[in-house]
């Protein structure tokens, strides 16, 4: 279990924090207040890392994760566990309160708290509307893209990265996922990028 | 040189603005929620109006060398309208904890009213609970009175003189404030505030020890380059440059990393990336972008 790795790795001040929050949560009825006090613990983590002095932790096999998204990773485990069924309907509101950085730390851990793709829709609804960096950490090196986005989402995703100058070598499980829209898409590109005479996006080659 | 603008509303500058202001030194600014200079007509034009701060106007900084911090909270002009200042209130907390929120502000009185007086209360006492700092506005009219005011119901509320800054001080007004632990604060704005020359008479009065000078600019006829013209006057007026800094880089960042959420050492330029793009709009239109 991913949250009794995490466990060990967490400061005890950090637990605690994250713990009490959720408690906190679900005994309040008012999912607006519960939602809230979630939204509070998660936002304060950066400042209570600071506080402690800024020890670094490392999750096993995810080497790109930080202390603050491997925390923000435990405490939607734990909601998780908690809320069972709700936490489907508890998480996009997260979602909507988070800023961007706050938003960024949920997609880079969403393979540790998500294996069943309960939020794939959320997530297509992000590459739609985001900044580079978050556009980023749901495109590459992120596993999740691959198992679970439709084929036209992902596919549409591909072509954001080109568009963004991302170098698509690093979508995680590409290969797998290839087809042969995918391949016309990326050829009308290359071509409207020639007759731009602009330079051709890195990686292309590997969807032709 | 290296300046912070303590208080400034960029959602109304343009890109010409942030580009002057990172040649002029100025490597951060904090800009408060404020009003839009019309009535908000319900609750989601503030949440999308806080989004926006912590969001797209920190982006659009930062694509110019500029770090973009903010203060979250009900002004004292909207705080009039009551139906709305409650639902304000409430959603107000979600933001608090971010980290690119670094007080609570600006609070405070403008029309002196009960309704003002009940919400800049409230949001001492969120200040307090949330161990922030809370930037305090001072009114343009009976502008001695509401300083008073404001400064009798700090005592009252009893959070610590140390997390509160007054603003849009004066040579009336300072020596109130000079008299407790608050910061004192002094916006450079054209006509209706205060000048580049008589920000440094005070200077020369009353020492650098807690004084930040801000550029206050918004959507009115303002400057955002006032903080690096008020260094120029000092170096003039024969201030070192370690007095100029700590007025205007090292004091504004001192009292804002009282959060918790910034240091000096934080506060250092981005690096320009311009080709870095928020929700498919760059704030480029066409010219090349420049990568350091
Ligand atoms: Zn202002």
């Amino acid at each position: 279990m991913n949250y009794l790795i995490i466990e060990e790795l967490l400061p005890a001040h950090i637990r605690n924090e994250i713990l009490l929050a959720v408690n906190n949560s679900i005994s309040h009825e008012n999912t607006e207040v519960s939602n809230d006090i979630i939204m509070r613990c998660f936002s304060k983590l950066p400042t209570e890392h600071r506080k402690l002095g800024s020890p670094a932790i490392k999750f096993p096999g995810y080497p790109s994760l930080t202390s603050i998204e491997i925390y923000r990773a435990y405490l939607l485990l734990i909601l998780k566990s908690q809320l069972k069924k709700k936490f489907t309907i508890a998480l996009p509101v997260l979602l909507k309160y988070c800023d961007d950085e706050e938003k960024l730390s949920i997609m880079k851990s969403l393979s540790l708290w998500d294996c069943e793709g309960l939020f794939v829709d959320s997530i297509i609804e992000l590459c739609r509307t985001n900044s580079v960096d978050l556009f980023t950490s749901i495109g590459v090196f992120n596993p999740y893209p691959a198992r679970f986005f439709p084929e036209h989402n992902f596919n549409q995703m591909v072509l954001k990265l080109l568009f963004c100058g991302i170098d698509i070598n690093n979508v995680i499980a590409l290969e797998s996922r290839k087809n042969n829209d995918l391949a016309r898409m990326a050829l009308d590109y290359k071509n409207e990028r020639i007759y731009a005479d602009r330079s051709v996006p890195l990686g292309i080659e590997l969807l032709l | 040189m290296q300046y912070m603008d303590p208080h400034i509303h960029m959602i109304s500058r343009t890109t010409d603005d942030y580009e002057n202001m990172a040649s002029a030194g100025v490597v951060a600014v904090v800009e408060p929620a404020f009003w839009q200079g019309q009535p908000r007509t319900g609750i989601s034009t503030f949440i999308d109006y806080f989004d926006m701060l912590v969001g797209w106007e920190r982006f659009r900084a930062k694509q110019f060398g500029i770090m973009h911090y903010c203060t979250m909270g009900l002004n004292p002009k909207e705080s009039n309208n009551k139906e709305l200042a409650d639902e304000v209130m409430r959603v107000i907390p979600r933001y608090l904890n971010k980290s690119s929120v670094l007080a609570i502000g600006e609070i405070g009185f403008d029309d002196m009213t009960p309704t003002e007086e009940h919400y800049f209360l409230a949001q001492l006492e969120l200040a307090k609970e949330y161990k922030l700092p809370a930037l305090v506005h001072t009114p343009h009219r009976d502008k001695v009175n509401g300083t008073k005011r404001t400064l009798d119901l700090v005592k009252e509320v009893g959070i610590d003189e140390e997390l509160v800054l007054v603003d849009h001080l004066n040579e009336q007004t300072l020596p109130l404030v000079k008299e407790t632990g608050c910061w004192c604060g002094h916006s450079i704005y054209p006509n209706t505030k205060m000048s580049e020359d008589r920000m440094v008479k005070l200077l020369q009065q009353y020492g650098t020890e807690k004084m930040v000078v801000n550029s206050a600019a918004d959507w009115g006829k303002s400057d955002p380059l006032k903080v690096p013209k008020t260094g120029d006057a000092m170096l003039a007026a024969g201030f070192s440059k370690a007095d100029i800094s700590k007025v205007l880089f090292e004091n504004p960042i001192n009292y804002y990393a009282q959060s918790g959420k910034i240091c000096i050492e934080d506060v250092i330029r981005p690096a320009i990336d311009q080709s870095e793009l928020y929700e498919d709009n760059s704030a480029l239109r066409g010219q090349a972008p420049i990568i350091e």
